[in-house]
């Protein structure tokens, strides 16, 4: 695999990367037909007689031996083998849990059009108006419990959050209040931070213990009437009015904690745009929502249509937008290319360290313990409990991938058979992974590949010229952001 | 950055080079090839000036040559340091730099409301040093200097032993992963009635080596025989002016550390390398309050030093951010209490703190581990001080911290 790329960016700018140390160097346009001229096989000598036509000979000469410098520092260890997933990788990620997350209910005061549990997707469980019980959830924090006070939980003070997910979790509030009731009676060190996704129906009912135990809100609006015209009640009947003037309600009772605790996430469609989002909730609650788009797994075959339909691309909206920059700036972390951008730089660039102990490493280690894909290491994220008892690395995994269950009798929870099938898979993706030219920044989750139960291939696969291409429009995102490098560098905080 | 049409060209220096300027005086370091250019010209100054501005991007439109700004583009050239790209070529570009960013630095989290630190700080002990009494039979003459500058034995006039289940129980809160060192030191460790259980005990630790410390004068060669796999004996050796008596073992598992204070003991030093053919030994300047000019002259570095090996980002980005001769590392004293420099206040007692308590404290508010030269005077305006070995406790003794010739070579 080649380290070293020349690249011209749409502006029309020269510039060297290596993947050694993750820079882009602006560089002279003769080093860069140098580098094509080489690299269609040209000698020395027909190179330097072919530039030296358009450029003088002596600087030809001098960017000949520039050109031969850079290749010769520019050696890196390419990554050849991914480490394999570990039980004790999973007994970590169990004993230092970022976030548990309970599927309260499967019931819903709604019934979004877009649903990802409704009628345009097949790959979850058949929703039965379930409401997660007490006493299963009880078993699973008793399970962790005894993971959380082994030494291997390095988490200090670090934040717990316990969320609640639906369904409409304010649908089962005493389930709520049981749970809040459990944790605030536990003995652990970690500060434990509650939060919830809700459609806000019920919001006016429920702000006061909301408040009261500081949760972290997370409402589902898609922004003015017309743009949230796919929320509805199973009737048909919008939803609009009665969130708009729960979420004032709440915005008026409690000015404080709404500035604080209360965010908003919308979904992106064919009915509304980027920009018209986020002037919505900057004009009506002065917040910027994350804006997220369709699920685009587990689509019903005879929906695939109407999917193809509602479905829009976030990122293609965003580079058409007459408020390009203003949405770039605005959404800085939220929008796609920006993301792309943040993850690209701390991933490649060698002056980006997780910690203390990483300026310690030797000069030119390149040794990555990486596994295959983007996939992450179960429960290093969270653990979703669903309504039914199964257990997953996410909630946007389809359930049928569940890694576990809670049952009568306790927990089950095989580590060792959980290890042996994601190695089976991440051993299949291997041989992609090692000679894709984007796995350093690799996002891809196995779960999200169609082909996971067939022979997997992944399909953001990069071959060179995929990445030179990826490249060129980092760098020109660059050009066009100039704050864009320095903020990813200095601001951004990935956790 | 917009482009104009009065601009000439442009200065641009790559983003593998390490730039540092203080009142006119520069120096461009490519951390490369080690090729550097220091000067003091104000027109250059003023030039590196704008280019290491904000989202200047290391680039710097030049609107009229001149002999210095020739001279400079020459030089940079050819040292691989930068280049002059004509600005027709130049179409609103930028390119990276240096910036340095960590994740997890604990200046970072300074009033976000969800991480009050670090989760993972438990890693950053790297290194453990444990006297377990401080008892000792000899008199040597310096003890109390010695272990002030170096890991080394020390004896107090109150006799004290550490309380093992109070120590190994502190220890075993948590898991270290990143420990990997145990350094057990005295007085005379041997006179510690619970030496040979906790050494056990010590060993069950994953991945870490034992190393036991002991004053030549305390140490008998027949325990070698006692030393399991991952053990090792450090044998402290005072050397002043007079021939030393004390015998010398070759073995691998036995690392003489000679404390050298004039040049006369170095020459015992080498003697007694030889006549014994010993290849485990470390040589350590001694400062013992009257030989500074034996350190100017064995110890004081110049620019040559600094430049004899190539420095990469790794390098200068860790000497700007903590001091590797101190960070990791954590004292627990016969008393129970722990320092991150002995020399300190402590910063808990393994009766009641938590080891990551501990850490938090000292990354917090310590003044041991984030220790720079960048912050203390002189070298806080020494073009070099990224690139100069960490502060240590010598130059605490010495009561200078330029411990170099840097100046004097103006």
């Amino acid at each position: 695999m080649e380290h070293s790329f020349y690249i011209e960016s749409n502006n029309g700018n020269f510039y060297h990367f290596d993947t050694k140390d993750g820079l882009f160097s602006l560089i002279h346009p003769v080093l860069f037909y140098i580098h094509k001229l080489y690299y269609k096989g040209e000698n020395k000598q027909n190179i330097l007689q072919t530039l030296s036509n358009e450029f003088s000979s002596v600087d030809v000469g001098y960017y000949f031996n520039y050109y031969e410098w850079l290749e010769n520092n520019s050696k890196e260890i390419p990554i050849d083998h991914f480490i394999e997933l570990t039980p004790n990788m999973v007994k970590y990620a169990l004993s230092n849990l970022n976030q548990l997350t309970f599927e309260v209910t499967d019931a819903c005061n709604l019934k979004c059009k877009y649903c990802g549990y409704g009628e345009l997707y097949d790959n979850y469980d058949k929703r039965t108006n379930n409401y997660l019980s007490v006493d299963t959830a009880k078993k699973l924090i008793d399970y962790l419990y005894s993971y959380w006070n082994k030494p291997e939980n390095i988490s200090g003070e670090e934040p717990l959050f316990i969320s609640f997910y639906g369904g409409e979790p304010l649908l089962n509030m005493p389930f709520i209040k049981s749970v809040v009731s459990i944790f605030e009676g536990l003995n652990i060190k970690r500060t434990v931070i509650f939060s919830m996704t809700t459609n806000a129906i019920l919001l006016n009912k429920y702000i006061d213990y909301l408040k009261e135990h500081h949760f972290r809100i997370l409402i589902s609006l898609d922004g003015t009437q017309y743009h949230n015209s796919y929320r509805v009640f199973p009737d048909g009947k919008e939803s609009f009015d009665i969130v708009y003037n729960n979420v004032k309600y709440a915005y008026q009772k409690y000015p404080d904690f709404f500035k604080t605790n209360i965010n908003f996430n919308s979904v992106f469609h064919n009915k509304n745009t980027a920009y018209s989002i986020v002037s919505f909730f900057k004009k009506e609650f002065n917040k910027t929502p994350t804006i997220g788009e369709l699920n685009t797994n587990g689509i019903k075959d005879n929906k695939k249509e109407e999917f193809k339909h509602t479905f829009q691309n976030l990122q293609y909206d965003i580079e058409n937008s007459k408020r390009r920059n203003y949405l770039e700036k605005k959404l800085f972390l939220t929008s796609p290319m920006a993301h792309s951008f943040i993850l690209f730089t701390h991933h490649y660039n060698k002056m980006t360290y997780d910690n203390y102990n990483e300026l310690f490493r030797s000069d030119g280690d390149a040794t990555i313990n990486k596994l295959p894909s983007g996939t992450c290491i179960p429960f290093s994220r969270k653990l979703f409990l669903t309504v039914n008892g199964k257990i997953l690395p996410c909630e946007r995994i389809g359930q049928k991938h569940c890694l576990g269950e809670v049952k009568e009798e306790g927990v089950h929870l095989d580590i060792d058979d959980i290890c042996r099938q994601y190695n089976q898979w991440f051993k299949a993706l291997s041989r992609h992974c090692k000679t894709c030219y984007i796995n350093k920044v690799c996002m891809q989750c196995i779960f999200n590949l169609d082909t996971i139960d067939e022979k997997i291939y992944c399909t953001n696969y990069m071959d060179r010229q995929d990445f030179e291409t990826y490249l060129k429009k980092i760098a020109t995102y660059m050009e066009e952001d100039p704050n864009s490098y320095r903020k990813a560098m200095k601001e951004i905080l990935m956790r | 950055m917009k482009n104009t049409m009065e601009y000439k060209y442009w200065i641009v220096i790559s983003p593998y080079v390490y730039i540092v300027c203080y009142n006119n005086n520069y120096l461009l370091y490519n951390t490369m090839n080690g090729k550097h250019i220091e000067g003091d010209d104000k027109e250059i100054a003023e030039v590196i000036t704008k280019l290491t501005m904000d989202n200047a991007h290391w680039m710097c439109p030049i609107t009229e040559d001149n002999d210095s700004i020739d001279h400079f583009v020459n030089d940079i050239k050819e040292k691989f340091i930068g280049d002059r790209i004509e600005a027709e070529y130049i179409h609103s570009a930028v390119q990276s730099y240096p910036i340095k960013n960590i994740q997890r630095d604990i200046k970072r989290y300074k009033g976000n409301i969800d991480y009050n630190t670090d989760n993972n700080i438990i890693r950053y002990v790297h290194e453990l040093s444990i006297y377990v009494n401080s008892d000792c039979p000899s008199k040597c003459k310096n003890c109390d200097k010695t272990y002030k500058q170096y890991l080394f034995c020390h004896k107090n006039a109150e006799s004290t032993s550490i309380n093992k289940e109070a120590l190994l129980s502190f220890l075993r809160k948590q898991k270290l992963p990143s420990l990997y060192r145990i350094n057990i030191l005295g007085g005379n460790i041997w006179e510690y009635d619970n030496l040979s259980e906790l050494r056990t005990e010590l060993l069950s630790f994953e991945n870490i080596s034992l190393y036991l410390y002991t004053n030549i004068f305390n140490f008998d060669p027949s325990i070698i025989n006692k030393i399991t796999p991952r053990e090792y004996i450090v044998v402290l050796v005072e050397v002043n002016d007079k021939p030393i008596e004390e015998k010398f073992f070759a073995h691998e598992k036995i690392q003489y550390q000679f404390f050298v204070s004039s040049n006369k003991a170095i020459e015992n030093v080498y003697e007694i390398i030889e006549t014994y053919r010993l290849c485990n030994y470390q040589m350590k300047p001694l400062y013992i309050g009257n030989n500074d000019e034996f350190f100017r002259q064995n110890v004081y570095i110049n620019k040559d030093d600094i430049f004899a090996k190539i420095h990469s980002f790794d390098n200068i980005f860790r000497n700007g951010t903590l001091n590797c001769n101190y960070f990791g590392h954590l004292y627990v004293m016969a008393d129970g209490l722990v320092y991150s420099n002995i020399d300190k206040k402590p910063l808990g007692i393994i009766s009641k703190d938590n080891i990551d308590d501990i850490i938090r404290k000292e990354l917090q508010y310590g003044k041991t581990w984030f220790k720079i030269r960048n912050n203390i005077k002189p070298c806080n305006n020494c073009l070099f001080n990224n690139l100069c070995p960490p502060l240590s406790n010598i130059e605490k003794s010495m009561k200078r911290n330029d411990l170099c010739l840097i100046n004097k070579e103006k």
